[in-house]
């Protein structure tokens, strides 16, 4: 059996019920369309009480963007580990030929839809209700931070979702601590800059900072003085940083299943 | 050269809790050569799943090694895994909003079927298992002996040379219960080459299915052959079994010599039980002392020894 | 199952996968980090750590982790029950009303809200935020949104009864509700005037309005300020009764529904 084959038709697999669950519990389309509006609307009067520029409103609308898609790595891929174990699918996966990397990836692209539904009605709101500008400067580099950030992410996604086959609740709760934190480091809102050379630069190593500092610095060239580092040096970065999460993914997804097999908590429901 | 479908040596597991190390395997040795429907049986607790995990790639042994169709379980893996599948009693894997045919199509995807042969052999088999008229029905909707059915397509579908069975009729009604079998039995049959490795506290499930059979009790290989040599070790034996009321305590029974293992439980404020001795004698005996101690046998049975007698008089207890 | 049992559980649930220290830990964390956000926001608009403003979203948010955090483990619940560990049909058919026990475990999830607050608080000081503590007030006000609070969450209990398992969602979209339109972080008075007149009908609007006296010694909200003590008071405690009416309401019509459709013990992950 050809690998690639196989991993791929697993990864098919995978999507398949996140797709199929899109349309048969269609309940989500409330959910991610009226939690965006409400969290974006927030942060944006925020900046409003505060007679903030205009760009600082696009600064929110921005990490709501981008902030969709880390949700999406740490929920729908990471800790959805945690719930096959938890349902007894996880043994099956493993014992399966695939990848676990191909489960991983079947998650997330199953669930890129509603995150991408998401993602799009917080920049339609923000553009046709709070009258966001976005002044696109150069599309290329935008596209190619976008989705250099987007491979980042999912590397450390996969890296994070190896935690859940050894541990179980504890592992869930260090994703659940992975959003404010993360938010406040990676400046989800506000410019990295702002938070000193020291705590940006080790706030890197998380794609999110730098994605959101470039393309900051490509959507609003007003925010230029904000930048971190130059938008080309931030891409360079993000491509670097999602080969280096990938191969730590796979590494770590190794050697956490052998460590799991070891102690037999692969398999250990409610731990 | 030709290799087994699966060799145990000094196989040991054991897990550390925070007050004491329990020991779920203990030197097992074992070899199931290709072809055999071997039966593992014993109580609950026994060693029969930790076993199974480590067959199918999921547990390291703590010592000792296990091989899959000549492969290590710790080194090769990735080797073992597309030439096995596994089935669980009561097993709720998949996802409920999908229906039954999406179920199995996905679980097919991780083995890299194509489509088409993918679909055939679902097909196939949902016919041969008679809920072909539940292929759109979601899984959640199934019941339980329905969900099982599909947990059994799931572990063939995929052509594997080794299929594990653990407790696969585990809560299953009788009707349910002897088509699995039957398939079991029949898929076997198609390809010498293929093995399955059944664990079980049925021991009438045992009896019935298996070439060979291993009795397992706290993580040891306590006997191991054919059914009929199993019960060849009780053979001498007498087996007794007896209706008494009103229920009595059977405290005294254990001081009669010559009982190799009995087991009575109470039901309707009646006590059954069941003994296994070296000859009629001690059967006599016994029946006195049940009317010294106030009870009347309403029921008397001589049997046939049964692989749970063996069991009883290897462990002193019941399978149940 | 007593409530006293499902404060237990609630307890045990969120606190046994790791020793107490670590506990701690991560409910100081998340809160702080969320902080952190509006700090730092405040910051790269005013360029300074001191301020009304700063004072007016820092009080807010310490306390709205208390509306959050209920509000999103309650929110799961349900789902948990049903999916995760699978005990919600034995929970139904036991003597305890589901309600119940939905009741004393949201208690205990309120009771350890308080600690992230209190860390919040005392962090506070950091940024030389000027407390003036009414402390028989900030007493009143806590056990009256408790009451709201606990409400809601037993409304959203309800709810998740008949939907998917969308986790948390729906917990967060109510407690996102409520951070828009009560003046949270940010006076009400600056929303348009329909959303001023939504946040007039909101417990949480009051709520937070009461706290920001009882902590900071005055309202800054334009708006509210004109309210005095006493209707705030009296529109907080009308609105929780209201609130906690209804959701009794919902959860049993939501109940009674999920029974007909035989869905209480639905299977939804994927």
């Amino acid at each position: 059996m050809n690998t690639i084959l196989l991993n791929l038709r697993a990864i098919r697999g995978r999507a398949y019920p996140r797709v199929i669950g899109l349309m048969r519990e269609p309940s989500w389309i409330f959910w991610e369309t009226v939690l965006p509006v409400l969290s974006i609307a927030a942060f944006i009067y925020v900046y409003r009480s505060l007679n903030a520029p205009a760009m600082y409103e696009g600064f929110v609308v921005l990490g709501g963007v981008m902030t969709t898609y880390w949700l999406n790595v740490l929920w729908s891929m990471a800790a959805q580990l945690y719930w096959e174990k938890e349902t007894a699918n996880l043994q099956l996966y493993l014992a399966a030929p695939m990848s676990k990397m191909s489960i991983l990836a079947g998650m997330a692209i199953g669930a890129i839809v509603s995150t991408t539904l998401r993602a799009c009605t917080i920049l339609i709101i923000g553009i046709f209700i709070f009258h966001v500008n976005f002044v696109v400067t150069s599309p290329l580099l935008l596209i190619l931070v976008f989705i250099s950030t987007l491979v980042a992410l999912y590397g450390m996604g996969m890296l994070f979702a190896s935690l859940f086959l050894m541990w179980g609740r504890e592992a869930w709760y260090l994703n659940n601590l992975l959003q404010e934190p993360v938010y406040f480091l990676s400046g989800q809102y506000f410019p990295v800059k702002a938070l000193g050379a020291v705590i940006a630069s080790a706030a890197s190593i998380i794609p999110l900072t730098l994605g959101l500092d470039a393309m900051r610095q490509i959507l609003f060239p007003e925010s230029a003085s904000w930048g971190f580092l130059s938008p080309w040096i931030e891409l360079l970065i993000l491509v670097l940083l999602g080969v280096f999460f990938i191969i730590c993914a796979k590494y770590a997804l190794d050697k956490v299943e052998y460590l799991g097999k070891v102690k037999g908590t692969l398999t250990m429901r409610w731990q | 050269m030709h290799v087994d479908a699966i060799e145990c040596i000094k196989l040991t597991r054991t897990f550390k809790s925070k007050k004491k190390i329990v020991r779920a395997l203990d030197n097992v040795n074992l070899r199931v050569s290709r072809g055999e429907l071997f039966g593992l049986l014993g109580p609950n607790g026994a060693g029969k799943t930790t076993l199974i995990k480590i067959l199918t790639t999921l547990l390291l042994p703590t010592s000792g090694r296990a091989y899959v169709y000549g492969y290590d379980v710790e080194k090769d893996f990735k080797k073992i895994r597309p030439i096995i599948n596994m089935v669980s009693g009561g097993e709720t894997s998949g996802y409920g909003l999908l229906t039954v045919f999406e179920n199995l199509w996905m679980f097919s995807q991780f083995y890299g079927m194509p489509n088409k042969v993918a679909t055939e052999t679902i097909n196939k088999l949902l016919a041969r298992l008679h809920i072909e008229h539940l292929s759109s029905r979601k899984v959640r909707a199934l019941s339980t002996g329905e969900r099982q059915k599909l947990n059994i397509i799931r572990g063939f579908m995929t052509a594997p040379k080794i299929v594990f069975l653990d407790e696969p009729t585990l809560g299953l009604d009788v009707e349910t219960a002897r088509l699995i079998r039957k398939f079991v039995r029949e898929w076997l049959r198609e390809d010498k080459e293929r093995t399955v490795l059944l664990t079980t506290h049925y021991m009438m499930e045992a009896d019935e299915l298996c070439d060979r059979i291993a009795i397992i009790d706290q993580g040891k290989i306590i006997a191991l052959g054919t059914p009929d040599e199993l019960k060849k070790m009780v053979k001498t034996d007498v087996s007794l079994e007896m209706e008494i009321f009103p229920a009595i305590k059977l405290d005294w029974i254990k001081s009669i010599e010559g009982i190799a293992g009995f087991t009575a439980s109470e039901s309707n404020g009646k006590t059954n039980l069941k003994l296994v001795t070296v000859d009629d004698s001690v059967g006599g005996e016994v029946v006195s002392n049940i009317y010294k101690h106030g009870g009347k046998i309403l029921a008397l049975h001589k049997r046939e020894p049964t692989l749970e007698d063996v069991f009883l008089k290897l462990t002193g207890r019941g399978l149940e | 199952m007593s409530l006293k049992t499902s404060m237990w559980l609630e307890f045990q649930i969120e606190s046994n996968w790791t020793s107490p220290f670590i506990f701690a830990i991560y409910n100081i964390i998340k809160p702080v980090g969320a902080a952190l956000v509006l700090v730092a926001m405040f910051y790269v608009v005013a360029g300074k750590l001191t301020g009304t403003a700063l004072e007016f979203m820092y009080v807010g948010n310490a306390f709205y982790m208390i509306l959050a955090q209920t509000l999103f483990s309650i929110g799961w619940i349900v789902h948990d029950d049903r999916e995760h560990y699978a005990t919600l049909r034995y929970l139904y058919i036991s003597p305890t009303p589901y309600f119940k026990y939905l009741f004393g475990r949201s208690i205990a999830r309120y009771v350890l809200s308080l600690i992230p607050m209190v860390v919040l608080l005392l962090l506070g000081l950091t940024f030389k935020i000027q407390y003036r503590i009414n402390l028989l007030l900030l007493a009143i006000v806590l056990l009256l949104g408790f009451f709201f609070i606990v409400g809601t969450a037993l409304l959203i209990s309800g709810i998740n009864l008949l939907t998917a398992r969308h986790g948390g969602a729906i917990g967060e979209a109510f407690a996102g509700i409520f951070y828009l339109a009560s003046g949270v972080v940010f006076p009400v008075s600056i929303l348009p005037a329909w959303a001023q007149q939504i946040a007039l009908t909101l417990p949480t609007t009051y709520w937070f309005s009461l706290i920001r006296i009882a902590v900071l010694g005055n309202e800054p909200d334009a708006l509210l300020s004109v309210f005095p003590l006493s209707n705030l008071i009296l529109y907080l405690v009308l609105l929780s009764i209201v609130y906690f009416a209804a959701a009794f309401l919902v959860f049993k019509l939501a109940d009674g529904l999920a029974r007909k459709l035989g869905i209480l013990d639905m299977s939804t992950t994927y």
